[in-house]
Parts: C-alpha cells; structure tokens; sequence
C-alpha cells in the first residue's frame, strides 16, 4: 500500500534530494552570513567602545587631572615668596575652589565609566575616594599652618597625593584599553 | 514645614575655619549630632546650611553624613524630597556628584 501509494522512480527521488540539499545550502548559506553580519558589528561597536573610551572615558578624567594639576601648581606659588604666609589665605582660596570643581568633573568621569557596561567591571574610583580625602585634608593644613615650613609641607604632601592619583587613573586607563582589546571579537 | 540645620558649630572655632568638609567617621559623627535618623523618618522638609567658606566636602564626609538617609530613603529622589543642600556652588556641585556617584555604586542595594 505505501508502495504503491508513493511510489518513486530513482529520477524524481534525485530531485527531491536535489531540492532538499539546495535548501539546506540556502540555509547554510544563510546562517554563515548572519554570523559574519554579527561579527563585522560585533568588532564596529569594539571598535566604537575603544574609541569613546579613549576619546570620552579617559578625556574626562584627564581633563579633571589637569584641574587638579593646574590648581595645584597655582596654590604652589605661594611656597616661592619671601614670606609663603602673607596673603596665603586668598591665594588657597582660589586653588582649593578649582581643585573642588576638578575633583567634581573626575567623580561625573568615573560615574559614567560605571554606568558603561563596557567599563563598569573596573574599579574606578575605590583608590579616588582616598586620594580626594588626602588632598583635601593637605589643603587643609595649609590654611592652618602656622609656619611656612608647614606649608611647604602640606603643599608637598597635595602633590604626592596629585601623582599617586594620576598614576592610578592611568594604569586604569591602560588596563581598560587593554581589556577592550582583548574582548574584541575576530 | 521646613527646618534648617547649620553645619557652622562643626565648621567654626573663632577664627578658625574647615575649609573642607572630610572622613567618614566626621560626617557620622555631625548627622548624630544632627539627629539626622529621625528627620529620615519624618515628613519634614530639612535645609541643611553648609557655610559658604566650606570649599569642598569629600565623597567620604557626605557618606558618613548622609548614606544612611539615602538607603532609608530609596536613593536620589527620595533623598531629595526630604534634604536640601544649601551651600556655595561648587560645593553643590560636589555634593551632587557624588550623590549620583553612590547611587551608582549602591544601585543594587538602594532598590
């Protein structure tokens, strides 16, 4: 019965066959292309991320280093004068403000890196808390020193806290391009 | 109603001045001093003064002061709703920073 009912002549099964494979090429064919589609976006949007990141991410926190840098380097003048004392309130004033507003754009920088899921895997600002808490409290004992030998000690004491900061950022800097090198697809 | 609570007692001693507001365990100790707690659970609107020749007030300080307020009251909104923060503009600035900071940082615990 089922014999006789579909009964095929070895002509018409090769076609079927024919048929059969030239679909599953299709198919084949399809799937492949789908998989290169994603990889071509897959290493774009790498490529993308790597370049807001460097562009964006780390641009930012530059910028708030060279801030803090600037301010810095103003508050030290005052370690030049005769008398480092005379008219250091206003000058520390001045340079305290501005690290104020640098250290405020290098905490919306490591914000934003942690809200990225492409950054947020690295701890952006678990040594940043302490460095500000550092040269915050240094600034502070400039306005109380009592000596210029105390200020010049604080000022010493707000740099080595400036490069411990800025060498931390930039070794994450670098991990973080590494990273995003590495988990590029291809 | 509104009541306003002056950070000036931490911050002044005749003519010595904080410059910047720093530590964890300070910013504990002011908000038990405030009573910070039992504003956190109440409706009152509260101003809090932070003097204008406060400069900078640290990441750590406002944690101390006011991270228990900003679980209890389910993050920035909340924290708003309650807590105004009246102090020089880079100071706001800061404190705006980093509240958007730890709302990050404590994203899965303040929800």
């Amino acid at each position: 019965m089922f014999g006789a009912e579909f009964s095929l002549d070895s002509g018409e099964l090769l076609s079927l066959i024919g048929a059969g494979a030239s679909w599953f090429g299709v198919a084949v064919a399809f799937l492949l292309h789908r998989s290169s589609m994603k990889q071509v976006r897959d290493i774009r949007a790498a490529n993308i991320t790597l370049d807001e990141f460097r562009g964006n991410g780390a641009a930012r926190l530059r910028e708030g280093l060279r801030g803090v840098e600037d301010a810095l380097s103003s508050a030290r003048v005052l370690t030049h004068r005769e008398d480092p004392l005379q008219g250091r309130d206003e000058i520390l004033k001045q340079a305290n403000d501005d690290v104020s507003k640098a250290l405020t754009r290098i905490r919306n920088a490591t914000t934003r890196l942690k809200q990225s899921r492409f950054t947020q895997a690295a701890d952006w600002d678990g040594a940043f808390d302490v460095e500000e808490e550092a040269l915050l409290e240094a600034f502070q004992r400039g306005f109380d020193a009592a000596t210029a030998d105390e200020l010049q000690k604080s000022m010493d004491d707000a740099q080595a806290v400036f490069a411990r900061m800025e060498q931390g950022f930039e070794r994450k800097v670098e991990q973080q391009v590494k990273r995003l090198m590495a988990t590029r697809p291809g | 109603m509104t009541k306003t609570l002056s950070l000036e007692r931490f911050t002044r001693k005749g003519d010595k001045y904080v410059r910047n507001l720093s530590g964890h365990d300070r910013g504990r100790a002011v908000r038990e001093c405030l009573d910070l707690s039992r504003f956190d659970g109440t409706e009152e609107r509260v101003v809090i003064e932070i003097p204008d020749y406060v400069l900078a007030v640290t990441g750590s300080f406002f944690q101390g002061l006011f991270g228990e307020s900003l679980r209890t009251l389910g993050g920035p909104e909340g924290f708003h709703g309650r807590y105004v923060l009246d102090a020089r503009p880079t100071v706001t600035s800061q404190l705006e920073a980093t509240i958007r900071n730890l709302s990050v940082r404590n994203a899965g615990q303040l929800q």
